[in-house]
């Protein structure tokens, strides 16, 4: 029970019932330091802004699609896995994202333009498994539910890729007070990258006569990763001796916005940010299971008994088995032979995140915003389209807050943020799921998002707002 | 830092209630420490077995021997039982065999003849020349004519004996036995070689060869010529009595090769005898028939005579009563003679099935004692010559009589009962809830067969059985108008397996197994025929209930 505590521990940190909520307060308004880079339209409040090291704005969303702790397990420790079976959707997943700048700057000419320049370092990784795995293992292959129908693994894979991003991008009015437009650029450096290209896998069990059969094939691709390390099971061999690894990937992507304020109070915007990919070319190998077949059907007794030595059972029996199970083994090895490329003939692609959306911006105050948009998410091979608004309230040019709700694929989200600014500096944090941090037992989902930037020309701009108007928010800083 | 302070304390403290409020919830809910699961009781389905029999698999099994069951494949894939027989037949050196010859004259002087040689002055001679012959007594084959014989071996011997004084010379010669270079023998001697009165030369005579003389006065004679002188020995005075003895003797003589007549002697094939049962006292039978049979007699011949088949004794006994008695309207076998040599042989083959004899009666299902006996007579046709015929040494007559039964059988009823001694291990693992053992039969052949297992105890209890009535095990396959299967019958049935039913079987000491069998529409006269294709598909799958406490 003791491993089995830890095992539950480790699954119970990544447990939570909520879709991964991909937008957040970060990427929607300026304050939270990211909104900029999201939609390279929307200019910062201050006229510069500078961010150093990894603490200037890291986020960490670790997301499980399938059912929470105390979906399948009482406070009192009772667990119920037939609970947890029949919560899950046929395909759930676990993903990680980190995000942690380097550097960064953003210089702003008022509202007229602005350049932005930064550097992050981004890992990215994703684990996919299906309920049919997870059912099989639990209720058995011969169970009333799994036998006669063939049980889908085909949604399992592994995704991950970590890389530096190097951005530049501007945002410039098109149209005096009516039109932004912003565009960008990342020069992406791969440091190491592991890639389930196709996996299909499927196993059925005759309700009949019980055969096995195994459909299945596969391809993995890594770049960094030694495959045959991996699947031997010897030490794995990462580059870099442990110091900074070398870049074996590069790519670039692009980033495209626009806003439109069709009046003071309302304003069109979308963007599309990150449409690019790398291509790895170092250090890269290629695992590749050919679509194949295998059926198990039990054992040939008259062949295995026509090629014995005798008839003397058991002794005989022993050998035959031994036998027909490394016949087994051979031919299902030979079935699903994997055949290993290396070097430039194992090139290959993955794509960076890439978001697409599109929404509006209504202020029926200066201090108070309402936003909502539509977007559609290209993640690891995966694709997701959702649906969010929110409100943010500004006080006094230094502190905002931030509520949101978010509907991804079927599922609602709840998220707030806030962002402090005293001085030069700003303090931000955001979750984009709250309830994930007050109840992590039922939720699970965290995402988490701090920020320290120093800041430039906010005050000087306030003392000229003193001078020549009513203080007041200025929405979206335009 | 300080404005931030004070913005905070004056319009954010619904922003720090919030904070703690999220706080104290994240705090409230804590990771038990103890966690507790209900057993696991997967269930595992496995395929164990599958496998197809032919109907020699299932003979195999049945008899517990691999590779002995007498059954094949006829060219037009039909099963057929097979038994095949093999005569030693002759050999030649059995069959002609070269008996010791010996011949012997002697001359004695007369008073007259003693008187003369002593009156006749120093130097004086006298000349005296006889012959001796005598006929080979070939007994086997009789009446055989030899007209040469070559040796491998043998030793040729003569004796010359005499009680003479005065001084003798002389030369003996056999016209009829020659060197290998054909070169008659011929001896020359005298008196000085003699020892003790006597002379013996001998001659080997590997690669010598014989010419016997067919005279008129008899056959196979062998002749052999002397002549010899006397010459007056003044210190010795010639006596009434004295004489001059000898003696041939041809012995230890095998040949290589014989040529001649050798007249209408038969050629004996061994005589055997086999059981033969198509199934052993543990079927009891009804309705039982085959439709087809046949015996191929096959007759080498290496001997240098032509042959024909004379002699051939089949008969079938059951308890020591014969019943059968073979019947054919097959002509003869005639087997011509080997061409040039033994080397080169014929083989004849005689074909007999039901259509011409009663060979079918000889099978049923009760054991049989089948005896067999056959000759051939050589020279059907009367003399062939003086050199018409030929044996060579390592000549022989041999046969082989294989039998070959196609399974075109009909079966109204075939019963199976049979004990078997068991003795059931099973160790309780607590792991394991209970088993079912899933048997599939995909049954191909064109009969059906019904079967009932019990488990009996040390008293004869019956403790378990795999069904209360018998399990209709081959399901009779779909047919078609002549007979043959067309498609499977399928049979599936579960045995569950608990630990209470373990319990039982495991003080099972016997199992009594009980089989019907029937051929389709048996009853109907129908007979089926069981071929190549036909076979048992079985299946073996295990569902396994596991219950594993964590």
């Amino acid at each position: 029970m003791k491993n089995l505590s830890l095992v539950l521990m480790c699954a119970a940190s990544l447990l939570g019932d909520q879709m991964c909520a991909q937008l957040g307060a970060l990427e929607m308004s300026p304050e939270w330091g990211q909104a900029g880079w999201s939609n390279p339209a929307i200019l910062h409040p201050s006229r510069t802004v500078l961010t150093l090291g990894g603490l200037s704005g890291g986020q960490v969303d670790v997301l499980h699609s399938g059912p929470a702790f105390l979906d399948f397990v009482s406070l009192e420790g009772a667990i119920n896995p037939n609970a947890f079976l029949e919560q899950m959707d046929t395909v759930e997943f676990i993903g990680v994202r980190s995000e942690v700048p380097l550097f960064g700057i953003s210089v702003r000419d008022d509202n007229r333009f602005e350049i932005r320049y930064r550097s992050r370092l981004v890992v990215d990784q994703n684990f996919s498994y299906d309920r049919d795995l997870l059912s099989v293992g639990w209720l058995g292959n011969g169970h009333h539910d799994m036998i006669g129908r063939p049980l889908s693994f085909s949604g399992m894979g592994v995704d991950a890729q970590a890389y530096f991003d190097h951005g530049l991008s501007v945002g410039a009015m098109a149209k005096e007070n009516r039109l932004w437009l912003g565009w960008g650029i990342h020069i992406l450096n791969g440091l190491a990258a592991f890639q389930t290209e196709t996996f299909e896998a499927t196993w059925t069990t005759d309700s009949l006569d019980y055969s096995w059969t195994l459909d299945g094939a596969a391809t993995v691709n890594s770049a960094g990763l030694n495959l045959d390390s991996l699947v031997s099971g010897s030490t794995l061999a990462v580059p870099g001796d442990g110091g900074i690894p070398p870049a074996l990937g590069a790519g670039v992507a692009f980033d495209f916005g626009f806003l439109w304020r069709l009046n003071p109070k309302f304003d069109l915007e979308g963007s599309m940010e990150g449409r690019g990919s790398i291509r790895w070319l170092e250090s890269v190998s290629r695992k590749q299971v050919d679509p194949g077949a295998f059926v198990l059907q039990g054992l040939d007794a008259v062949e295995l008994v026509s090629n014995a030595d005798s008839l003397v059972f058991p002794d005989s029996l022993e050998s035959m088995l031994e036998t027909w199970a490394e016949d087994m083994v051979d031919s299902l090895m030979n079935t699903f032979d994997p055949d290993a490329e290396e070097g430039l003939v194992a090139a290959f692609d993955t794509r960076v995140q890439e978001t697409w959306r599109l929404g509006f911006r209504y202020r029926p105050v200066a201090s108070l915003e309402f936003h909502a948009l539509a977007y559609r998410q290209f993640r690891l091979g995966g694709k997701m389209d959702g649906f969010l608004f929110g409100l943010v309230h500004r006080i006094r040019n230094n502190i905002a807050t931030q509520l949101q709700g978010q509907y991804v694929q079927g599922r609602w989200s709840w998220g707030a943020g806030l962002s402090m600014r005293g001085g030069p500096f700003r303090v931000s944090v955001s979750a984009r799921n709250v309830a994930g941090i007050l109840y992590p037992l039922q939720s699970g989902h965290w995402s988490g998002q701090v920020g320290l930037t120093v800041e430039f020309g906010h005050a000087k701009d306030r003392e000229k707002r003193k001078k020549e108007e009513p203080a007041m928010g200025k929405g979206m800083w335009h | 830092m300080y404005s931030l302070s004070a913005s905070l304390r004056r319009n954010c403290r619904c922003v720090w209630l919030w904070t703690l409020a999220a706080m104290v919830g994240a705090g409230c809910q804590t990771v038990p420490e103890d966690f507790t699961v209900s057993a696991w009781t997967p269930v595992a389905a496995v395929p164990l077995v599958d496998t197809r029999f032919d109907l020699t698999d299932v003979l195999e099994v049945l008899i517990d021997s691999l590779d002995t069951v007498p059954v094949g494949v006829m060219s037009n894939g039909e099963l057929a039982y097979y038994h095949e027989q093999n005569f030693s037949g002759s050999i030649a050196e059995e069959w002609l065999i070269l008996p010791s010859y010996g011949a012997a004259s002697s001359f004695v002087l007369g008073e007259g003849e003693a008187a003369a040689l002593n009156l006749m002055p120093e130097g004086g001679s006298v000349s005296f020349q006889d012959d001796v012959s005598s006929a080979f007594e070939i007994t086997q084959p009789q009446d055989a004519i030899l007209n040469r014989v070559d040796l491998s071996s043998g030793a040729f011997t003569f004796t010359l004996t005499s009680t003479m004084g005065d001084d003798l010379s002389g030369v003996v010669a056999i016209p009829g036995l020659v060197d290998p270079d054909e070169v008659p023998y011929e001896v020359v001697w005298n008196s000085g070689q003699f020892t003790n009165g006597s002379l013996v030369v001998s001659q080997n005579l590997d690669g010598w060869s014989l010419l016997p003389d067919q005279s008129v006065d008899g056959t196979n004679i062998i002749q052999g010529e002397y002549t010899f002188t006397m010459v007056n020995n003044p210190e010795h005075d010639a006596v009434e009595g004295e004489f001059l003895s000898c003696d041939f003797v041809l012995s230890d003589m095998a040949f290589e090769r014989v040529e001649g007549d050798f007249g209408t002697s038969d050629i004996n094939l061994e005589e055997e005898a086999v059981t033969f049962a198509l199934f052993d006292d543990r079927f009891t039978t009804s309705g039982l028939e085959i439709e087809r049979a046949s015996l191929r007699l096959e007759v080498e011949n290496g001997f240098g005579v032509d042959a024909l088949l004379d002699s051939l004794d089949f008969t079938s006994s059951a308890e020591g009563t014969a019943d059968v008695v073979f019947e054919t309207s097959a002509e003869g076998l005639f087997v011509p003679s080997a061409e040039g040599s033994s080397a080169s042989p014929t083989l004849v083959v005689w074909e007999i099935d039901e259509t011409n004899s009663n060979v079918v009666d000889f099978f049923s299902a009760q054991p049989r004692d089948i005896d067999l006996n056959m000759r051939i007579r050589c020279n059907p046709e009367g003399s062939v010559g003086p050199s018409g015929n030929f044996l060579d040494g390592d000549g022989f007559v041999s046969a082989r009589l294989m039998t070959e039964i196609p399974l075109s059988i009909r079966a109204e009823q075939i019963d199976f009962v049979d004990t078997v001694d068991v003795d059931i291990e099973i160790e309780e693992e607590a792991q394991l809830d209970s088993a079912e053992l899933r048997l599939i039969l995909h049954n191909g052949f064109p009969f059906e067969v019904a079967i009932r297992a019990s488990f009996l105890n040390a008293d004869g209890e019956i403790m378990d059985s795999l069904s209360t009535e018998p399990l209709d095990l081959f399901t009779l396959p779909a047919m078609d108008v002549n007979q043959v299967p067309i498609e499977p019958g399928i049979f599936v049935y579960d045995f569950f397996l608990d630990w209470e039913r373990a319990e039982g079987l495991r003080s099972a000491e016997r199992v009594v197994m009980e089989a019907w069998v029937e051929t389709a529409d048996a009853q109907l006269g129908e007979f089926v025929r069981i071929t190549e294709e036909q076979g048992l598909r079985m299946e073996l799958g295990l569902l396994v209930y596991a219950k594993i406490d964590l």
